[in-house]
């Protein structure tokens, strides 16, 4: 190699340099879509994905079915045991929906925080450097699919879809360490639920971060940890994990929890995509906000 | 046809790293080991060695590319560590092509430079915040021998390949 670095090619690498550095500052800032190339490359990609994902996840589910398989007798034991429970809870639960739905009808209240519809999808590619956590599927704009839509599976809460193009969507899970990835939680307690966020994925003990909990109330640990539904992006009520350890901030203001996912990050291949149906509070908000933006702005 | 051999063969080892790698092997092992297969950067770097530079770095930027358009909402990370190391691990001398003990050296760094690469750019605009020592023991040391154990395997049915794709080339240009 006489010529590694020649004048041609030093210029060369500072062009490429000067390239990567505008096209990361293109990129990193908030974007509310992604832009017509990115698509066309995700939908071409994501039609190929899916049809190696397929088979995939059949061979894959197999050999989960016979490690199953093994464990029947044991698992029998225990679901005989939680029957007689499940018939009592759903009884329960029967009743309870019918009394809300008279209360509710009674205070003339038509939609809820947790009213959603589901879209079923399947997993076709994760990211296979673990800098972003971030997974694909096979739905997109086409099936309505939206930015921040919250995805969950059958386990609980995993994520919300990131960034959307025409056949394909990725999703940011929630182990994700983006400083953005932030939901709205709350505890449930036996009185009032203790509202927080969930922040982060704490590496080294393998669970999410439960944030600005009010030093006030009193949690414990094993108690379960739901979406909140403030946040406007998810609907009330989705199932995020429960809580294994307590310890107070770094100013000992607020508590911090670390919560034990109840979805398993790592095997995922159906996910439901769930649109909130309820109206979103901040759009009834925002236009009266901006007015007096405006007004404060006129009289300054 | 035949210049489609390349691309294509790409394009599978890409499919194969974000979807089947991603099913089939636990990448997630129990002490925090992160496994990142990095089939399409040997197959960049290979060609790099038998095409020479142009072609390296050709395929290299188009991989990544593919990459940062279809994984990351950034983009220029992958585009711009792909075609460097494509041009660093060029060396289209006879010696190289001809050794696979030279070739299996050449990639064992690429993948050194790559992932280094890729960790100090992501570290720069504060997208991870581990530290060297954790990156070198978690990522790269697994990564390091996984990507290896597969080069030494493809390296001779590449060559195989490389030649088969000269002769085929030169019989089309007759």
């Amino acid at each position: 190699m006489p010529h590694f670095f020649s004048n041609k090619r030093l210029i060369l690498l500072m062009v490429s340099i000067i390239v990567l550095v505008a096209l990361l500052g293109f990129s990193m800032r908030e974007r509310d879509a992604i832009t017509f190339p990115e698509k066309f490359v995700r939908d071409t990609s994501g039609i190929v994905q899916s049809i190696f994902s397929r088979p995939a996840h059949v061979v894959a589910g197999f050999f989960e079915d016979i490690e199953d398989l093994l464990n029947v007798y044991e698992e029998n034991k225990l679901l005989k045991s939680r029957l007689d429970e499940y018939a009592a809870i759903s009884a329960e639960l029967a009743s309870v929906k019918e009394e809300n739905k008279t209360l509710k009808s009674m205070i003339e209240v038509e939609e809820s925080l947790s009213d959603y519809v589901m879209r079923t999808a399947l997993v076709i590619h994760r990211s296979p450097d673990h800098w972003t956590e971030t997974i694909g599927l096979n739905v997109g704009e086409r099936n309505g699919i939206e930015k921040n839509m919250a995805v969950v599976t059958s386990e609980g809460l995993i994520g919300k879809i990131d960034s959307v193009s025409e056949f394909t969507s990725t999703v940011q899970l929630l182990s994700d360490s983006s400083r953005t990835n932030r939901v709205s939680a709350m505890v449930v307690t036996n009185d009032e639920p203790v509202y927080a966020f969930i922040e982060g994925w704490d590496e080294e003990r393998e669970g999410l971060m439960l944030r600005k909990i009010e030093s006030s109330r009193t949690i414990e640990e094993g108690q379960l940890v739901m979406t909140s539904g403030l946040g406007g992006i998810f609907p009330r009520g989705l199932a995020i994990g429960e809580i294994v350890e307590i310890e107070p901030d770094e100013f000992g203001l607020t508590y911090n929890a670390l919560v034990k996912p109840a979805a398993d990050f790592y095997h995922i291949e159906q996910v439901n995509v769930i649109e909130r149906t309820s109206a979103n509070l901040d759009e009834l908000l925002l236009p009266e906000k901006e007015d007096e933006e405006e007004e404060d702005g006129g009289t300054s | 046809m035949i210049r489609f051999v390349l691309p294509f063969l790409l394009f599978l080892l890409f499919i194969i790293e974000g979807t089947w790698f991603q099913i089939f092997i636990p990448f997630h092992l129990d002490n925090g080991v992160v496994l990142v297969p990095r089939f399409t950067l040997i197959a960049v770097v290979l060609i790099a060695i038998y095409r020479g530079a142009g072609s390296g770095i050709m395929f290299g930027v188009l991989v990544g590319v593919l990459y940062d358009f279809v994984y990351n909402e950034l983009i220029g990370v992958y585009m711009f560590s792909f075609g460097l190391t494509a041009y660093i691990s060029s060396f289209t001398i006879p010696a190289v092509r001809h050794s696979n003990w030279w070739q299996m050296l050449i990639v064992f760094c690429a993948i050194f430079i790559f992932e280094w690469l890729t960790y100090g750019l992501y570290y720069l605009i504060d997208y991870t915040d581990i530290y060297f020592e954790q990156f070198f023991v978690m990522r790269l040391l697994p990564s390091w021998i996984l990507n290896g154990v597969v080069a030494i395997v493809l390296l001779y049915p590449a060559r195989l390949l490389f030649q088969k794709l000269e002769t085929y080339e030169e019989l089309e240009q007759r």
